[in-house]
């Protein structure tokens, strides 16, 4: 393992088991390595499995989703068989996940002060101190230390947002996942929010992965993209270049969501028809229902991560070596038969 | 507006919002204005956008329109209807012709009604149909808003909806008592990109085909654009830009529309220009809404 990989996770797959019906193979054997200090961008649909994988690699899965295969290690540590509470010391400097609804999860009766000792506490760090440590993270994400004394419920969503950014701070991860940290907030403060998270990535150098179905937002702020698409990665390129790219047709697909309101002519694009059901096995590969550019063989052969650009990309037509690479593990699979 | 036309009862009379104040009591006395002196005019069949950041009064406005909230000063006025003064009774009957829909397409149904129920409720209630007359009508209320084949979708709960399917949902039982003006408070926001542009699209040829008047609140300027002609820009409960849409965004004059068109992403420019430097001179009509791979303008839309 090179020394500045954190997180090498392969080949996860993440079931839900509802009560009744099919198993739900929300991740399909992905693999994620994350380079220390690197910013990385995870975007999809609703479904995709995005948020799935995020919480997989921070060991936040809750029943009724269950690693169903694949290794998470985190720093050399195998975070999928930890159990509860050595999951808890691991998180201490380790890794952590801020959420959408985060702002939400601050606890109504208790003063911004009071989360950051009961939290300091909770992980067995010095909290004598709590006051002084909220003041000071407080002011990393741009908060007046006053704050420390008011109730959730006198801040506004943005300030919540930033609130809870600090008290994931303050256990010092190495590895923060944003899962949809600005999705409920407007556009004027979301912009506020993803700046400080941008300058707080780059000057305090921890690792970070931002989940959101915004792939705008998402190339404003990020070193490297990962699209995913029906529990798999699509496509896996350098941030600069999704723009120009050639790229996977569904990449192309959610760059067409975008246009500008000030244009002469605006031509914005959706995606027609809908993500496969993911409790049903899955022929050939999963955008190909959707796909402009489909040909014979992607609807038999699931088209396997291959070089595109400075990246990979998991597409016969725009990247011609899954082809190749789909036939020679064909080829083994057969000779091993 | 022709105040001489003979047949005043089917008219439909435009909105006119003049003057509106609206002011909260803050515990410990002090007084906020949300709205503070708003007025403007949707004329029958016109899109009129309402933009603003968070607490810039956009959806208190809304509220006063809908006739959720009376305003402290000023009027809301439906042709003869003075929509803050309006009884229960009235209210509802106004409702038959002022239909919103919301923001949150995931908490605005009841999950244990299915789409059949959600929808046959306003048919029977304001046009009085029932039995086959009712189902024949919900039938083509889920067409007209692309849930098709709409049998599929009767029987379906919320649960088993994607969050676009049921803001069609939400849509279709908005216009099943055949409203004269829609009220969209930030119907896509809470929706995927992907999904946007198919509800943007959904609205803007409702308003093409039932020539519906629209009034689209939003903070969203690119979606903003693609349904509306005309254009508000709230800040602090106070109108600090109007005009035409297009013109606005192009040459905006006040500083906080320009601090709304910076929040964007500059992902959507980046991809104009590059759009540009390939057709330069390309010039369809003024904005194009494609759905996946296959470009649809108005005109193919009709034929």
């Amino acid at each position: 393992m090179p020394d500045d990989l954190l997180l090498d996770a392969q080949g996860v797959s993440v079931g839900y088991t509802p009560e009744r019906g099919d198993r739900i193979l929300a991740v399909r054997e992905v693999d994620l390595r994350l380079h220390q200090g690197e910013f990385v961008g995870l975007v999809g649909e609703s479904g995709c499995g995005k948020s799935t994988l995020g919480f997989a690699v921070t060991g936040m899965l809750l029943p009724p989703a269950q690693l169903v295969g694949g290794s998470i290690v985190f720093d050399g540590q195998d975070i999928a068989s930890l159990s509860g509470e050595q999951l808890r010391q691991a998180r201490q400097g380790g890794f952590a996940l801020v959420l959408q609804s985060g702002m939400n999860t601050l606890n109504p009766v208790r003063t911004i002060a009071n989360h950051f000792r009961d939290l300091l506490k909770a992980h067995g760090s010095d909290h004598s101190t709590a006051r002084e440590r909220g003041a000071e993270l407080l002011r990393t994400v741009h908060l007046d230390s006053d704050v420390l004394d008011r109730y959730p419920h006198e801040l506004s969503g943005g300030m919540r947002q930033r609130v809870s950014i600090a008290l994931v701070l303050s256990l010092e991860p190495r590895l923060i996942v944003f899962d949809e940290p600005t999705t409920a907030l407007d556009v004027v403060v979301q912009a506020a929010v993803m700046s400080t998270i941008k300058e707080l990535q780059r000057t305090q150098q921890f690792t970070a992965v931002l989940i959101s179905h915004d792939l705008g937002t998402v190339l404003e702020a990020t070193d490297r993209v990962l699209i995913m698409y029906a529990g798999q990665i699509a496509e896996d390129q350098p941030a600069a270049d999704v723009l120009t790219g050639p790229h996977h047709p569904y990449t192309e697909a959610l760059l067409s969501c975008y246009a500008d309101p000030r244009a002469d002519v605006v031509h914005l694009g959706g995606i027609a028809g809908n993500p496969p059901d993911l409790s049903k096995q899955i022929d050939g590969c999963p955008y190909a229902p959707r796909c402009p550019l489909v040909q014979d063989i992607c609807r038999r052969i699931d088209p396997p991560l291959a070089p595109l650009g400075r990246g990979v990309a998991a597409c016969h037509v725009r990247a011609p070596a899954s082809k190749e690479l789909a036939a020679t593990a064909h080829e083994v699979a057969d000779r091993e038969h | 507006m022709s105040t001489d036309r003979s047949d005043t009862s089917t008219a439909v009379p435009p909105l006119v919002v003049e003057n509106a104040r609206k002011v909260y009591r803050q515990r410990g006395g002090r007084k906020v204005a949300a709205v503070d002196g708003v007025s403007f005019t949707v004329e029958p069949g016109a899109a009129v956008g309402l933009v603003g950041a968070s607490g810039s009064g956009k959806s208190t406005l809304a509220g006063m329109v809908t006739g959720s909230e009376r305003p402290t000063e000023g009027s809301v006025r439906f042709g003869d209807l003075e929509v803050g003064r309006l009884g229960r009774r009235e209210l509802r009957s106004y409702h038959s012709r002022v239909q919103m829909i919301f923001q949150d397409p995931y908490g605005a149904l009841n999950p244990l009604h299915t789409v059949g129920y959600t929808v046959v409720r306003p048919v029977t209630n304001f046009l009085h149909l029932d039995g086959r007359g009712a189902h024949e009508r919900v039938v083509e209320l889920l067409e007209t808003v692309g849930l098709t084949p709409p049998e599929q979708y009767l029987g379906k709960l919320p649960h088993q909806l994607s969050g676009g399917q049921r803001q069609r949902v939400l849509i279709a039982r908005a216009l099943a008592c055949e409203p004269e003006l829609l009220v969209a408070d930030e119907p896509v926001s809470m929706l995927d990109v992907s999904l946007r542009a198919d509800i943007l699209r959904l609205l803007a040829q409702l308003r093409q085909d039932r020539g519906l008047s629209l009034l689209y609140i939003t903070h969203d300027l690119l979606s903003a654009r693609v349904v509306t002609d005309q254009l508000l820009v709230l800040n602090k409960g106070r109108v600090v830009e109007r005009g035409e849409t297009k013109q606005i965004l192009q040459h905006p004059q006040d500083e906080y529309t320009v601090t709304l068109l910076d929040a964007i992403p500059r992902v959507g420019a980046r991809r104009q220009r590059s759009r540009d430097e390939r057709t330069p001179n390309e010039r369809p009509s003024d904005v194009v809404v494609v759905r996946g791979a296959h470009p649809m303008t108005r005109e193919q839309r009709h034929g």
